[in-house]
């Protein structure tokens, strides 16, 4: 049996994920984890040697690549118009580097 | 002639032969709208304006005897995580609020080509995460024929809007069963295209090796007849089948004789309440009584495909998702930091349901639990489709429940997580496969709820599932039952 998700477990994947809870948020995710991935242990019991994992349901069937031909495509200004802070044609962040 | 109960081919036909304009054919939905909507709360946006000035647009190209597109001034109503260009798409959650796309979806465009006027943006579960509409950030739809309980999820807006004929027809998405489990909730017929039969692109993604849109309609024949338009080959999505599908329309034959329908075991479970079960058994014998054959089959992988699900849905989600970081669009927290932009902007405008999957879609990706979690599933997942190549080697298509029971209390499966999950255990398997279903009305539980009838198909095989739906539609008059507020 895979060890419980703790506190420390959760923090540290919802950091990863970039997501801060609070306390409640905290017990709940915790509790409702730990349910889904003791449900999934089922998963562990099937031999699944040589088995190819199927990543997509038309895998290696369909997927035709298109041509290599240069189109226009959406306008700088199209492409920024979502972000609520944007600097000479970019998107703005804070900055990142010290110095 | 009452517009909103005619199909979609008659109310084509009635636009053509000016028997009625485009303006009462919208103006009548905007009013429906107006009076139905504040009980079901379906639609998030209504494009009222547009819709009016697209209307009146294709009246005087009809009455100067123009050219006009071949289902000119017909009204559609769309998931809103469908980008479009001059409305808003939320994915109803905060993140997204009054957020505006650069670009139509490609299914809006070939909808807007072909002649279809976009009504609004109906609600559905935040991110398409939930199976009962209530992860929504704005609103609860209701089910219209009982308003105090859910529509289903997470098409709920679609489903809701289509029952009550607050739209023509609508589209929606199923990722898990979220066209199907909603469409037969609210007493609609639901299909899932097969995945790269309808292009995506423009779609927002939820998991992307599950993901299809498909339409709720009034009727299988308005499925066959909108399915004509959104199964076209798009270069834009690379999952997009280059093979031109047939026209559904002009192939729908009700015809079920010598069909072999397969009942798996599993579908017949201990969970399915008894309502339910009558009303399925009662939609077999029917099928019968029309010439087909019900042949008891076993997919003995059905069952683990909640957790495949719940693992191959989860990790893509956690991975989609990174994009909603307060940057490029939608929500931005106000801070000098930016790592403290990516995680406030996450944490304020996300709903909690999106939060727990994408922190476990985190989980199952991270070294230790890659292998046996996410790997150990897609090779699960192949077993799976086994399942389903044995299946249609024995029958044409696999028949079974929608979900195990009929719509549920607000609230009613939100104690713990699981109980909602195992809830698509009916659904969810056929979009492991990647192949297409139909969810079509097939009786009443004792509160008057609808049941839904659920048809599977083969890769590809959308002609054969609509043509068996269209048969059993002939043969009864389940379809053409409709809630209070529609009946008016």
């Amino acid at each position: 049996m895979r060890s419980r998700i703790t506190r420390d477990d959760l923090l540290k994947i919802a950091a990863l994920a970039k997501i801060n809870l609070n306390e409640q948020e905290i017990e709940r995710y915790a509790a409702d984890l730990n349910a889904i991935v003791d449900y999934a242990e089922r998963l562990q019991k099937l031999d699944v040697t040589d088995v190819e994992p199927m990543i997509s349901p038309i895998f290696g069937q369909s997927s035709p690549l298109k041509e290599d031909i240069v189109k226009s495509s959406l306008s700088q200004a199209d492409a920024l118009k979502g972000a609520s802070q944007t600097e000479s044609g970019y998107f703005r962040v804070p900055k990142t580097l010290e110095g | 002639m009452e517009i909103r109960n005619l199909s979609l081919p008659e109310l084509k036909k009635a636009l053509d032969n000016k028997k009625v304009s485009s303006s009462e054919v919208v103006d009548l939905y905007i009013k429906r709208i107006e009076k139905y909507n504040p009980q079901i709360n379906a639609y998030l946006h209504v494009a009222a304006e547009s819709a009016v000035k697209e209307a009146k647009r294709y009246d005087e190209l009809r009455a100067a005897g123009a050219d006009v597109p071949p289902c000119a001034g017909i009204p559609v109503a769309l998931k809103d995580l469908i980008l479009t260009k001059d409305m808003p798409t939320t994915c109803a959650s905060k993140m997204l609020e009054g957020y505006y796309s650069p670009f139509d979806a490609t299914i809006v465009a070939n909808m807007k080509n072909a002649g279809y006027i976009i009504l609004g943006k109906l609600n559905m579960d935040q991110f398409a995460m939930g199976s009962s509409g209530e992860t929504s950030y704005f609103q609860k739809t209701a089910n219209p024929w009982d308003i105090t309980k859910v529509p289903g999820g997470s098409s709920s807006g679609s489903a809701a809007a289509m029952s009550a004929r607050l739209a023509a027809v609508t589209i929606g998405s199923d990722t898990g069963g979220s066209i199907r489990q909603p469409s037969g909730f609210c007493g609609v017929n639901g299909f899932k295209p097969t995945y790269g039969r309808v292009s995506r692109n423009g779609a927002v993604s939820y998991a992307s090796s599950l993901d299809q849109l498909g339409p709720i309609g009034k009727s299988v024949e308005d499925i066959a007849f909108i399915m004509d338009v959104l199964a076209l080959h798009d270069p834009l999505d690379s999952t997009s089948s280059a093979d031109a599908p047939p026209s559904y329309s002009e192939n729908l034959i009700a015809d079920a004789k010598g069909l072999k329908l397969g009942l798996p075991k599993c579908f017949i479970a201990e969970d399915l309440t008894p309502d339910v079960k009558k009303a399925i058994f009662n939609a077999l014998d029917m099928y019968k009584s029309i010439g087909a054959e019900i042949v008891d089959i076993d997919m003995p992988f059905i069952d683990i495909g909640i957790p495949v699900y719940q693992m191959i849905a989860n990790a893509e989600a956690s991975s989609n998702l990174a994009k909603f970081d307060g940057v490029e669009f939608g929500y931005r927290a106000d801070t000098g930091d930016l790592n403290d932009l990516y995680s406030i902007s996450r944490s304020d405008a996300l709903g909690a349901e999106v939060k727990k999957r994408i922190i476990l879609g985190t989980y199952i990706l991270q070294k230790e639990q890659y292998q046996d979690f996410y790997m150990q599933s897609m090779k699960i997942r192949r077993f799976i489709r086994r399942d389903y190549d044995n299946a249609f080697r024995q029958c044409d298509l696999i028949v079974g429940p929608t979900s195990s029971t009929t719509a549920f209390n607000f609230g009613g499966k939100s104690r713990t997580p699981m109980e909602m999950y195992l809830n698509d255990l009916y659904t969810i398997s056929l979009n492991l496969n990647g192949s297409c279903g139909i969810t079509i009305p097939c009786g009443f539980d004792s509160k008057g709820l609808p049941v839904g009838l659920q048809l599977q198909g083969n890769m590809f095989a959308e002609q054969k599932v609509l043509n068996a739906a269209y048969a059993f539609q002939k043969a009864t008059d389940w379809h053409a039952r409709i809630p209070a507020m529609a009946a008016k």
